[in-house]
């Protein structure tokens, strides 16, 4: 993804970093606010308090698994119940981190933060190369995580204090994220990968999301296209030279 | 539903949790060198997950079909001749989003 903004040498060097990371993350903060404003709107009116559900979006910053908990709250879901079903859902996260040891090892201090604040967005924005050649690249990522952060705190304290006198219309907002990966896999076909990748997972995509119950078919569909990926290794590795 | 203190102590657990699956690959990798087909998982993971995200943000309007499907559809396609026109990515991702609140708002109601 290139931002083709203008370079502005007189700016120093970490407002400069700190303003293309902003940038960068625009699409997911575009997805994230009404999306926090309707899971703190939700956790509200089942009966708890403004202080608990930005708590909540502030450490557990899983957006589909906040939603989720909504219902397991309601009907008083027993700890292992909730503790099984945070791990099927957010088990996609383990594949994350493989594609980012060098990145995050670059970190430092910084490190265990990143991977606690690693969301599908901000991975998804860390793996679309677009890093501009001008800053920081270090600081650029953690300016990403930390963004991206803030604005799901952010829209979760909006709909918490305000949520019920909101008057614009957000309507349709939250598809800057569809659109957003979208963009990200136009890209990614753009580039050297090969075409049989994006086969074998656009298949293993459609068949878990049309045959699975919902909580699973993400973490299904990428563990069965992840393996065939493997299996058929030869033959994407042929595709790339082609 | 649970109570207050019961949420806190929900909210730990599935925050501990939700931590150890994002550290998972860090605490595993952490003193061994992943091994040539971790590497080779790790470089196409982007393509894979990111092509299962796509599809799975439009599940919502297309399974089953609703009305949505069409703006949609409409605007996918807007994005992906915005992309391949400016090679601008935020001008395909605000183009198509703008429409799409457009469509959604004002056409079909």
């Amino acid at each position: 993804m290139d931002l083709n903004t203008e370079t502005n040498p007189t700016l120093p060097i970490k407002k400069h970093t700190f303003k293309k990371a902003f940038l960068a993350t625009v699409p997911v903060m575009f997805g994230y606010i009404p999306t926090g404003i309707a899971f703190s709107m939700l956790m509200i009116s089942s009966g708890y308090s403004p202080f608990l559900t930005i708590l909540m979006s502030l450490f557990l910053y899983a957006g589909s698994m906040q939603f989720i908990s909504v219902e397991l709250f309601a009907v008083g879901a027993p700890f292992i119940q909730i503790a099984i079903l945070t791990l099927l859902i957010n088990a996609r996260h383990m594949f994350y981190g493989l594609s980012l040891f060098k990145m995050f090892d670059k970190q430092g201090k910084k490190k265990p933060y990143m991977i606690y604040s690693l969301t599908d967005e901000t991975y998804a924005l860390f793996t679309s190369g677009i890093v501009p050649d001008d800053v920081d690249e270090n600081k650029f990522n953690f300016y990403i995580s930390i963004l991206d952060h803030f604005y799901w705190v952010f829209g979760t304290a909006i709909g918490a204090i305000i949520g019920s006198s909101l008057t614009i219309n957000t309507a349709g907002m939250d598809f800057a994220l569809t659109a957003m990966f979208t963009v990200m896999l136009l890209e990614q076909i753009l580039s050297k990968t090969p075409n049989l990748v994006f086969l074998i997972s656009a298949l293993s995509g459609l068949i878990c999301i049309i045959l699975l119950p919902k909580n699973y078919m993400l973490i299904s569909a990428i563990l069965l296209a992840l393996t065939l990926t493997v299996v058929f290794r030869k033959a994407v590795q042929k595709n790339v030279e082609q | 539903m649970l109570s207050n203190n019961d949420a806190i102590i929900a909210i730990i657990i599935m925050s501990a949790v939700t931590f150890f699956v994002r550290a998972f690959p860090f605490i595993v990798f952490k003193n061994k060198k992943p091994s040539d087909t971790v590497i080779y998982i790790g470089k196409y993971a982007p393509a894979v997950i990111i092509t299962i995200l796509v599809l799975y943000c439009l599940k919502g309007a297309f399974l089953p079909p609703t009305i949505l499907a069409i703006p949609q559809l409409l605007c996918l396609a807007a994005i992906v001749i915005l992309h391949l026109k400016f090679r601008n990515s935020l001008v395909s991702i605000f183009g198509g989003t703008l429409l799409y609140m457009f469509l959604i708002q004002v056409v079909f109601i």
